[in-house]
Parts: C-alpha cells; sequence; structure tokens
C-alpha cells in the first residue's frame, strides 16, 4: 500500500499549475526580482525613512503652513481642472465620435498628444503663450486676467494634461452605444434633450467618473509642465512636487520625504478608486 | 403635429432623428474644436514658432551649441538603456500575467501601473533616499566612489523606473485576448519556450509591441521630473534635452530652449503618426496582428 | 389601419424594398416573413417611422404619416436586442414613455408607477420592478421591452424578430404568450420573423418578401398549402422539384400523365412541379400511375420516416411517409418502390403558376404532420385565454 504522496510547498501555496505553457518560473523570477530592484526596495526606502522620524517630526514637515498651501494648490487645482476637463472631454468624444466633417481624423489623432510629448516642452509652450506677451496671455492681460506665473497658469497646464484620458476613456463607450436604445427612447416620445440628457449620459458616468479620476491624478503629480508657467512662490503658486524638489536641493530628506508620503498615500488612495471605478466601467460596459 | 424631418444630417454621421438639432451640432463642434486648438493645437505649434523665432540660422546654431549636443547624446543613450531593458521586462511580466493564472496575480498587474500613480518627482526621490549622499547606501558607494545620483547611471535607473510599464501594459491585453491556443498547440508540435515565444507569441502581438515599444521610447526621452531630481544639472554631462531645455530658458535663452523642445516634439509627433499606422493596421487585421498575418 | 403605399427604399446602390404596398387591418397580427436582405426589418422601421422610404406613402389610421418622425407616430417598437435602459430599475424602463411626456400631459408620479406595476402584472413579471436589466434573463427582458412599449398605449405594435436571441423552449413558450396578449388586448400588431414556423403559428396573416419585395400575402393556411411562386413554397418548407411538361390541363412528369381539370388556362409549356415530402404517396412498386424509385436513405423520426429515394429520370427527392405505410411496405435502403405526386403546383417557364394537381390518396394512411396552425380568435373561449394569462410565470 502504497502513501500518498505529501504535497510540497509549491502545492500547498497554488503554484504547481498556474498553467500549461512553459517558462513561468523563470518569466514570474525575472519579474518579480525586476519589480523588487527597481520598484520595491527603492520605495520601501522612503517609507523606512518615514518611519525613522517621529511622529511629531513627520507632522511638522508634512503639514508645515508652506505645505498645506502647496497641497491647496495641488489637489485644489486638479479639482477644478480635471472638472473642466470632463466637461469639455465629453463634448470632444461626442463631437469626435458622433459627427463628421473634413479634418476630423487630424483632430482625433491630435488628442494623443499630451500623452507622447515631454512634459518640459509643454510647460515651456503653455508659458511662451500665456505669458503678458505671449499669443494668449496678451489677449488677457488688458482684461486683468493674469495667467502666467499664477496659480490660474497651474489650473490650465493641469487641464492640459488631463484632457486626453476623458477622451481616450468616453470615446469607445460613447461609440459602443447601443443605436436600439437611442431608439428605443425615440420611439416612446423622448426628444432628443430628454434622450441625451436621460439616456445617454448616465449611461457615460462611469467613463467620465474613470477618466476624471486619472486626470485628476495626473495632475496632482505633475510637474515639468507645471512648474515652468507656476509663479512657484512659497505659499502662494508653488506645487508640491517642486516643494519636493526644494527640500531635496536643500538636502533636507526628512522633509522632502515626509511630503511626499503624503502625496504617494493620496496617489495610492487614487489608485484604488481607479482601479474600482475601471472594474464598473468594465461591467456596465458591456450588453 | 409633424416635425420636419431632415434629409441631410449635416456634420452628423448619423440619421436625422438620432441627433441633436443642427444648431446643436454647430456648437458642440465648435466648441469642440475651440477646445482642442487652444489647449493642443496652439502650445504644439507655439515651440516651433518660438524655435524659429530668429531665423533658422540661430534654430541649427542652437542646436549645434556643445550643451545641446552633449544633451542629446545623453538623451540617446538614456533611451537606448532603457528602452532594452523594459522591452525585457515587458515581455517576462506580460508572459508571466497573461498566460497564467497564479496567487498574487493581481499584485503584479497593480504593481506595474504604480509609476502612473506616482509623481515624476517622487520617482526621483525614492532613487536619491537609496543611492544619494545621505542616502541608505550613500556611504558606501563613496567608499567606492560610485556615483549614481547627480550621474548619468541615477539618470538611467530613474528613466526606467517611469517608463517600465509602457510595454507591459500594451502587451497584457492583447495576450490575455489571444489566450494559449496557439502557444499550446506548438508545444504539441514539440517546440521549446524561446521557440514558442520567439516565433508564435511575439509575432501575434507584433503591432502592439511595437506601439508599447514607441511610447516607452518616447517617454524615455521626454522624462523630465524624475530626471531633474537625480540629474544635479552638471552642464554638458548630466542633462537630458528636456532638462537642457530647462536650462537654456532659465538664461533666457529662449530660442535655445525652444530648438530642443522642438526636437523633443519632432518626436511626439512621429510616435503619433506611427500611433495612427499602427492603429489603422490594426483596424484591418483585429486580433491576428502583424507578422505574416 | 396601416396602410404601405408603393413604398420603395434604396440604401447607397442597395435597393432594400421595392414598390411595396400592403394594407393591415386594425387588431390584425400580422408576419412579415422572409430570409435576411428580403426587407422585412426595412420596412417595419418605415412603418415605425424610423427610416424614410425614398418613394410611397405610410398612413396610419387614416393618417398620412409619411413625413411623421417616430415620435410622433406614437407606435410600440419591440427592438431585436430589446434597447432597455441599463442604468434605470425596470420599472423605471417601463414608466419611461410616461416620464418624459410635457408637463401638461403627464399623468402624475403615482400614476405613472400604477401603469408601470399594471404593466409588468400583465407581462407576468410584475416581482422584478426593482431589478436591473443586467439581472435579468433574456426572456424577462423581452417581456421589460413589451410592456414598456405597451405603457404608452400605443395603437400599434411593432416587433423586430422578437424572440431571435432567445433559446428554443424560450422561444416556444412566448410564441404562444404573445398570441394570447395580442388577443387581449385588441392591438394591431406587426412583427418580424425570418421562422417560417413562427409566422405560422402566431400570426393571422403572413406576409412572404423577398428580395425587397412581397411574394405573397394571405393567412397561413394559404401561404402553405397554395403558395404562390417558387420561393414562397422554398421557403416554407422543404419541396421537391420535378421538370415537367404541361399541355392542355394535363402535366406530364416522369412519362406518367396527371389530370388538372381545374386550370382554367390552356397551355403548351415546360414547367417546374412542386411537391412537398409529405405529398409523395410512397405504393408497391408497379401500381398503376406511379413511378418507379429506389431507396437510398431512411431516417426514421418516431411517427414519420424520411426517404431519399431516386426516381428515374427525376433525380434523387425526399419523402415523407408514416411509419405505418414504411413497415407494411417493408422498407429498406435499396427497396423499390413506387411514387405518387398527391398534391403538384406547377410554375410555367415564365415563372406564372400552371396547373395543379390535388387527389385523394387511395389508402387510409394517417396524415402526415402539418406545421402548427395558429389558433387565434377563431373560437378560443375567453376563459381559457384568462386562464393561461393568470397562470404560469416566466
Amino acid at each position: 500500500m502504497t502513501a500518498l504522496p505529501r504535497s510540497t510547498w509549491r502545492q500547498r501555496l497554488g503554484l504547481v499549475r498556474p498553467g500549461v505553457l512553459p517558462g513561468f518560473g523563470p518569466a514570474l523570477g525575472f519579474t518579480v526580482v525586476y519589480l523588487s530592484l527597481i520598484v520595491l526596495i527603492p520605495l520601501s526606502g522612503l517609507v523606512l525613512r518615514t518611519i525613522g522620524m517621529s511622529f511629531d517630526e513627520f507632522l511638522a514637515k508634512a503639514f508645515s503652513e508652506r505645505a498645506l498651501a502647496a497641497y491647496r494648490l495641488s489637489f485644489g487645482g486638479a479639482f477644478i481642472a480635471a472638472t473642466f476637463d470632463a466637461v469639455a472631454g465629453v463634448i470632444v468624444a461626442w463631437m469626435l465620435v458622433r459627427y463628421r466633417f473634413p479634418g476630423k481624423n487630424v483632430l482625433d489623432a491630435i488628442v494623443d498628444l499630451p500623452f507622447a510629448l515631454p512634459t518640459a516642452v509643454a510647460g515651456l509652450a503653455l508659458t511662451a503663450i500665456y505669458a503678458p506677451n505671449g499669443w494668449i496671455g496678451s489677449l488677457l492681460e488688458p482684461l486683468g486676467i493674469k495667467v502666467a506665473f499664477t496659480p490660474l497658469g497651474v489650473i490650465v497646464a493641469m487641464v492640459l494634461v488631463g484632457l486626453p484620458f476623458v477622451i481616450r476613456i468616453v470615446e469607445p463607450v460613447l461609440a459602443d452605444f447601443d443605436s436600439e436604445v437611442e431608439e428605443a427612447a425615440y420611439t416612446l416620445g423622448a426628444r432628443r434633450r430628454q434622450t441625451v440628457r436621460r439616456v445617454i449620459l448616465p449611461a457615460l458616468l462611469p467613463a467620465i467618473l474613470t477618466g476624471y479620476a486619472l486626470a485628476f491624478a495626473r495632475a496632482v503629480g505633475e510637474y515639468g509642465s507645471v512648474i515652468f508657467i507656476a509663479g512657484n512662490m512659497p505659499g502662494v503658486s508653488e506645487i508640491a512636487p517642486l516643494l519636493i524638489v526644494i527640500q531635496l536641493q536643500q538636502f533636507n530628506y526628512e522633509g522632502a520625504t515626509a511630503i511626499a508620503t503624503v502625496m504617494l498615500a493620496a496617489s495610492l488612495g487614487l489608485l484604488l478608486l481607479i482601479n474600482t471605478l475601471q472594474a464598473w466601467l468594465r461591467r456596465t460596459g458591456g450588453h | 403635429m409633424a416635425t420636419r424631418i431632415e434629409r441631410l444630417p449635416l456634420l452628423s454621421a448619423r440619421p436625422a432623428e438620432l441627433s441633436e438639432p443642427l444648431w446643436a451640432r454647430v456648437v458642440v463642434t465648435a466648441l469642440a474644436i475651440v477646445v482642442l486648438t487652444l489647449v493642443i493645437l496652439v502650445p504644439l505649434v507655439s515651440v516651433f514658432s518660438e524655435a524659429l523665432a530668429k531665423g533658422i540660422g540661430a534654430y541649427l546654431e542652437a542646436l549645434g551649441d556643445p550643451d545641446s549636443l552633449a544633451a542629446m547624446r545623453l538623451t540617446a543613450l538614456t533611451a537606448s538603456i532603457a528602452v532594452p531593458i523594459n522591452l525585457a521586462f515587458g515581455i517576462a511580466a506580460s508572459w508571466t500575467i497573461a498566460k497564467f493564472r497564479f496567487p498574487g496575480r493581481s499584485v503584479l498587474v497593480s504593481l506595474i501601473d504604480l509609476p502612473f500613480a506616482v509623481s515624476p518627482v517622487i520617482s526621483g526621490l525614492i532613487y536619491v533616499l537609496m543611492f544619494g549622499a545621505q542616502g541608505w547606501l550613500g556611504p558606501l558607494l563613496a567608499e567606492y566612489d560610485i556615483k549614481i545620483i547627480f550621474a548619468v547611471p541615477g539618470i538611467i535607473l530613474a528613466t526606467i523606473f517611469v517608463t517600465f510599464p509602457f510595454i507591459a501594459r500594451e502587451l497584457i491585453p492583447i495576450m490575455e485576448a489571444q489566450g494559449t491556443s496557439d502557444e499550446e498547440a506548438a508545444m504539441m508540435l514539440g517546440a521549446g519556450f524561446w521557440q514558442v515565444l520567439f516565433r508564435v507569441t511575439m509575432p501575434n502581438v507584433g503591432l502592439s509591441l511595437l506601439y508599447g515599444v514607441l511610447l516607452c521610447n518616447a517617454r524615455a526621452m521626454g522624462e523630465f521630473g524624475a530626471v531633474s531630481v537625480v540629474s544635479g544639472h552638471i552642464r554638458g554631462l548630466t542633462n537630458t534635452m528636456p532638462l537642457q531645455a530647462e536650462i537654456f530658458y532659465n538664461e533666457y535663452n529662449f530660442v535655445a530652449a525652444f530648438s530642443v523642445a522642438s526636437l523633443l516634439a519632432l518626436l511626439a509627433l512621429v510616435t503619433l503618426v506611427a500611433k495612427s499606422v499602427i492603429e489603422w493596421r490594426r483596424k484591418r487585421a483585429p486580433s491576428g496582428e502583424g507578422g505574416a498575418g | 389601419m396601416i396602410g404601405i403605399e408603393h413604398v420603395s427604399k434604396t440604401f447607397g446602390r442597395f435597393p432594400a424594398i421595392n414598390d411595396v404596398s400592403l394594407d393591415i387591418a386594425e387588431g390584425e397580427l400580422v408576419a412579415l416573413l422572409g430570409p435576411s436582405g428580403s426587407g422585412k426589418t426595412t420596412l417595419l422601421r418605415i412603418i415605425a417611422g424610423l427610416e424614410h422610404a425614398d418613394q410611397g406613402r405610410i398612413v396610419l389610421d387614416g393618417v398620412d404619416a409619411t413625413n411623421m418622425g417616430a415620435r410622433e407616430r406614437h407606435v410600440g417598437f419591440v427592438f431585436q436586442h430589446y434597447g432597455l435602459f441599463r442604468h434605470m430599475t425596470v420599472l423605471a424602463n417601463v414608466s419611461f414613455g410616461l416620464d418624459i411626456r410635457p408637463r401638461r400631459s403627464r399623468p402624475s408620479r403615482a400614476d405613472r408607477t400604477k401603469r408601470a406595476r399594471e404593466l409588468l402584472d400583465l407581462v407576468q413579471i410584475g416581482n422584478l420592478g426593482d431589478r436591473y436589466p443586467s439581472q435579468l434573463s433574456g426572456g424577462q427582458r423581452q417581456r421589460v421591452a413589451l410592456a414598456r412599449a405597451l405603457a404608452i398605449e400605443p395603437r400599434i405594435l411593432l416587433l423586430d424578430e422578437p424572440f431571435g436571441a432567445l433559446d428554443a423552449k424560450v422561444r416556444k413558450e412566448l410564441r404562444r404568450w404573445l398570441r394570447e396578449l395580442h388577443d387581449t388586448l385588441k392591438i394591431t400588431g406587426v412583427f418580424v420573423t425570418h421562422d417560417q414556423e413562427e409566422a405560422l403559428e402566431v400570426a393571422d396573416r403572413v406576409v412572404v418578401m423577398n428580395q425587397g419585395a412581397i411574394e405573397q400575402v394571405g393567412t397561413p393556411t394559404e401561404v402553405y398549402d397554395a403558395p404562390g411562386t417558387p420561393f414562397v413554397f422554398e421557403f416554407m418548407g422543404h419541396v421537391n422539384s420535378l421538370p415537367c411538361t404541361v399541355h392542355n390541363r394535363e402535366i406530364t412528369v416522369g412519362g406518367i400523365r396527371f389530370a388538372a381539370p381545374e386550370y382554367q388556362e390552356v397551355e403548351d409549356d415546360f414547367a417546374v412541379a412542386f411537391v412537398r415530402p409529405h405529398a409523395l404517396e410512397v405504393v408497391a412498386p408497379g401500381t398503376d400511375g406511379s413511378l418507379a424509385a429506389t431507396v437510398l436513405h431512411e431516417l426514421v423520426l418516431g411517427p414519420t420516416v424520411r426517404l431519399d429515394i431516386r426516381v428515374e429520370k427525376l433525380g434523387v427527392l425526399e419523402a415523407e411517409i408514416s411509419r405505418i405505410v414504411h413497415d407494411e411496405l417493408r422498407i429498406k435502403r435499396g427497396s423499390r418502390i413506387g411514387i405518387i405526386p398527391r398534391h403538384m403546383q406547377t410554375f410555367l417557364s415564365g415563372g406564372n403558376a400552371g396547373p395543379s394537381v390535388r387527389m385523394e390518396e387511395r389508402r387510409d394512411a394517417p396524415p402526415p404532420t402539418p406545421p402548427q396552425m395558429p389558433k387565434g380568435r377563431t373560437g378560443r373561449p375567453l376563459s381559457e385565454i384568462m386562464r393561461r394569462l393568470s397562470g404560469r410565470r416566466d
């Protein structure tokens, strides 16, 4: 009578049958090692340094007056910019999906530009445009509106980096929208306005919110596009990432770490939110 | 009461009944065009306009400046190291994630998404905290006179961090969608791992792979925040093109700044064009991408 | 009630509908039957106002509706994939048509909810009002779509392949149920289908369409028993086509003459004779007036048997006979038999119908099983309808 073979540690961990194909072990190993070296270990360095500070020191550095002002600008600006992006993004997506006119394809391709364009290039360009002697800045100056070197400039830059997110998430959902549903609303007596308001836009909500969250997350951490056009004056127009850089330049590693930890916590929270929203979007996106 | 039926859906791609009234279509189209122009087109055009503000002579001179050339060399070097390494990672990671199921898989996926959620400055910060003068390994490195922060290796490391997700994220969905049947068939015919990978899997995802590499490269060359933190801005040595543009700008040498920026903008445009071509070819061959078809 | 007058519609180069005219009486349930591309869905959508004809008129209840949009026509439309509003509950879906009415003519919220609940009860899903469409089965979604269309009290109900997306068993149940619902509500209905069994079972009249034109309009019995064109013959079920000649009032098939005394014209022509498998009587070989044949293959299907037989000069035909006859004649593969076509309809070379033959069966064999004929309003007592409606849930 043979005894049953004892289960190996792999079996107990559930790793035995990940799949039928070869190469799982090495590929997984390489991936994990890579991620550890590049991501996990450096990140844990950040965490360790944070833990190394006393709680009071952490609070003092993470929530100093200057830091709070920076958070207000980064998060508040991102909030406004993402809202604008959500509205404008839906309008642009609607136009791209449902209308046609000569040259529309070119516009469609352009939407991806902020994804591919280096942030510093965008930052330089925006500053040139919105400076008092720039193309648009000179138009706004007589009206008393200053954009460059003010918080308003920060928001303008955030709008640029966030817009493609909303458009690219909403577009496919809108394109796949079941025309039977629209026709049904029509046969039931709805005017076009009612159909848009009651049937189409609510169905787009998961996509719009996901795009909003993505744009927000990007805008909060944005550096290159923003620092040229921001005034970078502490307490007024200084974004949180810049504050981190300044602390580093002064070799104040603790200060930089504290602020970075706050931002990282916010980013991770946002990431969680985005994943949840995307799962919701996948669930409701199909038929 | 009968409404007039519009027979010509001007502007709209749908039958008149399923579209907004003409005035609404015009307004939405106008608004959309204004938004896209203001937010995206105008900045793009201004880069070139500023670069050429003093004529093409000054433009070429700025590009020929030794600091510019050094920056271009460094940018090219960084990309030529970061992209292949990330390509290897991308293939390994997507193979693991797309073709297998195991506990902790979703953790891996989230880890890969991490750089997107993290500010580039923080991406650079973590390396400073590790390798900087007051970092963990700082004293150890100083002992052996190895410079990472404020030197080229740091730049490459930071670039690798911010760009490693691109290729994996392009590959994973499509490899998942294609399933394992092709690979299993190859296995049954006696193919070994590398053969399966390079003769079966990679050709199947050719277009996505290419697009991922393009994106990875564009980001590697254009990364600013992370590199700025680790670089130290040493003229002629540790400035990539974006950093050099910033330096010129801070010195009020706007033409030079925008000249360097214009090269990067051109790179972005090339990436976009390549993307359009890839998308167009993707439409023609839905999930059997690239290769022999 | 619905008048379709000389309607044509072209999509680009493709002529979807070509000069179609049709009248549908009030309270009728009519099936538009045909293969894909026949124009039946296009015609339905033109009636609804979701497409507009290039030529012709649509008259609804005496009013020229040709230029009206679907909104004004006030017809109920049930879509092939239901078109339910996914982000609204079932109840909200059903009351949508009432919720969007202009304030003046809009019922109160309580009334709207009440009416929606009544309709949900009528379609037998009263307990699902608070669910979302994604939580329902296909058959349940279909009922919601129906209730939603009925909420606006349309005078006409249009259904686009209503049961196409459901599995066979659910389809059969819902067919019967739709017929009964129609009888109760006394609404004028038009539905599109490609399934001839469905059309024959449910409709009062069947409109057979092909390539944008109407081939035949008639009751299910007419369309099945007396098809007017070869296309209808073939579409309504399997049929054998035998080359023959027509002379005076006789059809000569395979060397044997059959008299067709009712035929009024005098023709002398080549023709094709259409014979249904169950109209081929199988007799002992050599019987007077029969064609010689050999059995190539047999398929026993319970009470009937399908035979593939080779007939001299006519090729391979399909016959369907009862089990009793099959056993009596001891038929098996290779057997020699005689066949006599009992019901034949010829079509002349110009496409027109020629003489037809209807002979009584010689033997007392049990008749073959024709497809289900519709019951409808011809005789089922109201009490039985009510019993059924209040009975089974889905």
